[in-house]
């Protein structure tokens, strides 16, 4: 007796081990977004095995895979609105071929990943999603226990965080009675893909379709709505420092007018300066309204990069000081382009003497 | 794929000397150009059917700009200037993951049409029409040679329109195009913006399909997806490369490398017809994304799994290369057992029965 209890305590010991094996985190832990709205989340894998181990591929990212959240409601029910899915056809593994490649990840090493939430998407606009949901990450890791393929296990980690998507309003909600008139009186023969009636417009179309013309309706007008920055926010550009100081040369090169012949350079010239001024506008228009938008890293960026494009450097570095203040990747592209402008100034005090001491 | 700044689709308008091509991730998207390279310049709108510039490469600058590499025209000689006639669309890049935004645009590439550098083993010669993966051959290509033979058991024809067929730019496996995930993802978007900007057909009518060859990600061992279809929205893609890779694998002749791509086209179109769309029949296997079968092929009665006598809507397409491309009856007629009453007709190739009204 005292035997089978042992060894019933060691199973579930064993159990408690395997469970530990791995654990991801997952950030942020609480968003709060529209429906449809991109959601990018950032997930940590760690081996807490206590031992290293050989995960199946040149790189640990073959090895471990992630798909995107899957949304879960209050009572436990999982979000599923797509209809059909995709069906693949794959070859199948080989159980006894030989693995070929196999890399080490090691006792408390971390693999950093990206992944997003993408459930909601395919849910009809007529679905209402307004409130808490939790999104759950799953990673799955192929752990290589032997020299062949039939000896790969397939281990689990699953992350979790609050998602709560707001109710539009006010502009927003403007935009999306404006998209579903639109796609309502469209007619069949001209549109690119299914009518309304076929196929209901879904949250996800809100922001990318091949049937409705996001930008410019957003844009021209609904160009401060919430979903509207998220079109903006597109305008980021990561290496703000390659655009600073820059020549009229180099401008013509970022407006694509160079390598064109000398008669079509001027009527491009301007027409592609307009075009970077509109955008700018609407940058400039939308920050105002929006200060504490989500990508407001990314508006600011964008801000930067056009007001450089079109010769108003001192206005671009007052908005590269605001944005090098901030936190992430476009707000270290502001401090690099910031670093290098005062090496410049550096450079210029150099050779007036300004510096000598 | 063409770049041009900005977050909107560009004209490039002709009288160009040099190009600007997106570098995509880590550069991938522009590993395979080489100098002294022919490309032809295209897009959805001036499609490489149509009248368009093909021009040699005289050079590559791939370090001075992040975000593109800028690639010289030369006329044959590749001294002289060759100057664009025409002009293109292009889809945008997202300033945060530096993909191009099929959702937006006309697709502009470039496509290698002449090089006597090798191409992932291969020197291109050959653009001619209808050479199906021939010696040289520019293409990655679906096979419908086989059709006829399997569709005429359900009584059902397919024609490959002459006037619906073109090339369409290359993706390089780096870009999140052809992974199947278990949740939807930027495979899934990229792959439905890409289909929607080149299939000829894109104001839905009913008995279209968009059939699209292309390359896939490279084979591995531990099995990979050799074709997906997405009913939803008609298009299937088949991935030739990877095809290429398992008859390597499995140490096929060329042409039963070619068996296995006829095979696959037909397996994939299949899918267009909601074929078990109840059930996932993979006999338990990790792949479990889609709508197989496990049942024999009409002639049989086979049972197992997996069967003995596979129908072609076995996970893996069946014997890929015996040429007996038969489906079951399920999927011919009876439709999916597994479905309910009032889905069950609609999860058969022929779905009326004689005399069809």
């Amino acid at each position: 007796m005292k035997v089978r209890m042992l060894f019933a305590f060691l199973m579930l010991w064993a159990v408690n081990i395997a469970s530990q094996e791995f654990s991801i985190d997952v950030t942020p832990k609480k968003v709060k977004v529209l429906p449809g709205a991109p959601v990018s989340l950032s997930v940590t894998l760690t081996n807490d095995s206590h031992k290293d181990l050989w995960i199946c591929g040149k790189e640990l990212k073959n090895g471990i895979r992630s798909g995107g959240a899957i949304l879960i409601d209050v009572a436990g029910q999982e979000l599923s609105c797509t209809q059909s899915g995709e069906s693949a056809s794959s070859t199948g593994a080989f159980p006894n071929a030989p693995i070929k490649d196999k890399v080490l990840f090691g006792a408390g090493e971390t693999f950093k990943m990206s992944s997003g939430i993408y459930a909601e998407k395919a849910c009809p606009l007529s679905r209402d999603l307004t409130g808490k949901w939790t999104a759950r990450v799953a990673v799955k890791i192929m752990v290589v226990e032997g020299p062949l393929v039939k000896d790969i296990r397939y281990a689990q980690a699953v992350g979790e965080i609050e998602v709560e998507f707001q109710k539009p309003e006010g502009e927003d909600l403007a935009y999306i009675n404006a998209v579903t008139d639109w796609l309502n009186k469209a007619d069949p023969k001209t549109l690119k893909g299914y009518t309304a009636q076929a196929k209901s417009l879904t949250w996800g179309e809100l922001l990318s379709s091949f049937r409705i013309p996001v930008p410019q309706m957003l844009l021209k007008n609904y160009p401060t709505s919430t979903y509207a920055g998220y079109e903006l926010a597109k305008c980021a550009k990561e290496n703000l420092h390659d655009y600073v100081n820059m020549s009229h040369e180099d401008i013509d090169e970022v407006l694509g007018v160079r390598g064109l012949i000398p008669e079509k350079q001027d009527a491009y010239r301007k027409e592609r300066k307009k075009h970077f001024q509109d955008k700018l506008n609407l940058l400039q228009a939308f920050i105002a309204v929006h200060p504490d938008f989500v990508k407001a890293d990314m508006i600011r960026s964008g801000i930067s990069f056009y007001l450089l494009i079109l010769g108003r450097q001192n206005e671009a570095m007052e908005e590269i000081k605001i944005l090098s203040k901030m936190e992430g990747r476009w707000a270290e592209g502001a401090r690099k382009a910031l670093s290098m402008t005062c090496h410049e100034d550096e450079k210029v005090k150099t050779k007036t003497g300004e510096k000598s001491k | 794929m063409l770049f041009e700044e900005g977050t909107a689709p560009v004209v490039i308008p002709a009288g160009r000397t040099f190009l600007r091509i997106l570098k995509g991730p880590g550069g991938a998207q522009i590993e395979n150009l080489n100098e002294g390279d022919k490309i032809a310049i295209f897009d959805a709108s001036r499609p490489y059917e149509s009248q368009h510039d093909e021009a040699y490469i005289g050079t590559i600058d791939r370090s001075t700009y992040t975000d593109y590499t800028v690639v010289t025209l030369k006329q044959s000689d590749l001294s002289t200037d060759y100057t664009t006639k025409y002009s293109y669309t292009t889809s945008p890049m997202d300033a945060a993951t530096h993909y191009p935004d099929f959702s937006q645009g006309s697709s502009a590439g470039v496509g290698v049409v002449y090089s006597t550098t090798a191409i992932e083993g291969k020197t291109v010669t050959d653009t001619s029409s209808n050479q199906i993966n021939g010696e040289g051959s520019a293409f990655y290509e679906a096979d419908m040679r086989d059709i006829e033979k399997t569709y005429n058991d359900a009584y059902v024809e397919f024609y490959g329109l002459r006037s619906g067929m073109n090339a369409v730019p290359y993706i390089d496996p780096q870009m999140p195009f052809y992974t199947v995930n278990e949740t939807p993802g930027d495979d899934e978007t990229n792959r439905l913006n890409f289909h929607q900007i080149w299939w000829k057909n894109n104001s839905y009518n009913w008995n279209y399909f968009h059939l699209v060859g292309c390359r896939g990600d490279d084979f591995v061992w531990t099995g990979s997806t050799t074709g997906i279809t997405d009913p939803s929205n008609n298009d299937s893609y088949i991935y030739r490369w990877t095809v290429e890779g398992l008859g390597e694998n499995q140490s096929y002749t060329p042409e039963q490398v070619n068996l296995a791509t006829q095979a696959l086209t037909n397996h994939e179109l299949a899918h267009q017809f909601w074929l078990n769309r109840c059930s996932n029949l993979t006999c338990g296997s990790d792949t479990n994304l889609g709508k197989h079968d496990d049942r024999p092929w009409w002639n049989f009665n086979t049972t197992g799994c997996p069967n003995d006598n596979p129908c072609l809507m076995d996970w893996k397409g069946g014997n890929l290369i015996d040429e007996f491309n038969r489906f079951c009856k399920e999927d011919l007629f009876l439709g999916d057992p597994n479905c309910g009453s009032t889905i069950k007709p609609d999860s058969a190739i022929r779905t009326i029965s004689d005399p069809i009204p």
